[in-house]
């Protein structure tokens, strides 16, 4: 596949998913922009990955962890749109996306390849670089945060 | 619920929060990303790294030298500390290496006695004043292939005779999110950014 090809397919996707995880329009573009210069600059490896669009992601979530990020966000930018258009803050989507980004990076690391680009245990743990085990744990604890922030059928939260 | 349930329950409910969100694309054109890839090469390739000397270093980091006449030219330390050094090569080339994120002021200031505009930030999450230099000041973002290998390391290189008239860089040191074995502890960001009083203190 050629970067170009792989670009065209897998941005809006990449998009989105990194929108959910910080919440800001803007700089989800920019994260997802940086991670496939990234993937660009070594497009040698990243095509031969089994997952190349997981090496995006990670990379995008790890970027957010970059000071020059926030320079970015703050100094060229200088205004940011709103993270999720107002027709999808239901209560539910609010709580739920608000205890996703609250999770430690590395569950939210998990959550987003299996859960949003449903990459099996094996492939995450390989674009994690971690063990599958590790990953069932991680998944574990992260599901176990958010299950508790959606309402049941009665409006009240589940707690296990 | 078991853990099987509860996995299903937050995935449907994760993906339709993705999927309602299908008016959401993306506007960087890849020329935009390949741009940026090709200029951060070219940037790799003139900082020198994996220890390579520095030969000359761009349109962007660069030539007409600010440095007084009766500096000594050699790679005696200029300026040297536990937590860095400031070193003058040949051909003007101000050569920064980084072991401990300490005292960014100090380093700052001494790039300044060096002719090097600078606004120096140590540590995650450090907001600054600057603004990216008109037409240029992208040069590169999170990549810790600018500090090579372990401390000590060749670090970063600057001609200051090279920047643009009003121009200064901007060097943001912060230590590796992900740490492993035979890569930087120590990152760098480095951008070109318009000089100032707020930004670079001249």
């Amino acid at each position: 596949m050629e970067f170009a090809e792989f670009y065209e397919s897998a941005r809006d996707d990449c998009l989105r998913i990194v929108l959910l995880n910080v919440g800001d329009r803007q700089l989800a573009e920019d994260l997802v922009a940086e991670a496939f210069t990234r993937a660009w600059m070594s497009w040698r490896k990243v095509r031969e990955l089994q997952a190349p669009q997981g090496w995006v992601l990670r990379t995008a979530l790890n970027a957010h962890v970059s000071w020059w990020r926030r320079h970015r966000r703050e100094v060229a930018l200088g205004s940011h749109d709103i993270a999720v258009p107002a027709d999808h803050d239901d209560a539910v989507a609010k709580e739920l996306l608000a205890a996703l980004r609250r999770l430690p990076l590395r569950q939210r690391e998990v959550v987003t390849l299996r859960l949003l680009l449903d990459l099996d245990t094996e492939t995450t743990a390989k674009v994690l670089a971690i063990a599958p085990g590790t990953v069932g744990s991680h998944l574990h604890r992260a599901v176990a945060s958010l299950r508790a922030a959606i309402p049941d059928h009665d409006g009240k939260e589940i707690r296990k | 619920m078991n853990d099987n349930n509860a996995v299903d329950t937050v995935r449907d409910s994760l993906t339709t929060a993705r999927d309602s969100l299908t008016e959401v694309h993306m506007t960087t054109p890849l020329d935009t990303i390949v741009g940026h890839g090709r200029a951060r090469r070219r940037l790799r390739r003139l900082t020198g790294l994996a220890g390579a000397a520095v030969v000359a270093v761009g349109t962007v980091l660069a030539v007409m030298t600010l440095l007084p006449a009766s500096h000594p030219a050699g790679h005696q330390p200029r300026v040297q500390l536990a937590a860095w050094t400031v070193v003058q090569r040949p051909g003007g080339v101000i050569h920064v290496t980084v072991r401990e994120l300490r005292d960014p002021a100090g380093l700052q200031a001494a790039l300044r006695a060096d002719g090097v505009p600078a606004s120096v930030s140590f540590g995650n999450g450090q907001q600054t004043p600057c603004r990216t230099y008109p037409g240029g000041g992208f040069m590169t973002s999170a990549n810790p292939a600018l500090i090579n290998s372990v401390f000590p390391g060749p670090g970063v290189n600057i001609r200051p005779s090279d920047l643009p008239s009003g121009a200064g860089v901007l060097l943001a040191f912060y230590q590796s999110s992900h740490p492993q074995p035979g890569r930087p502890l120590i990152a760098i960001e480095v951008a070109v950014v318009q000089a100032s009083q707020q930004c670079t203190g001249s």
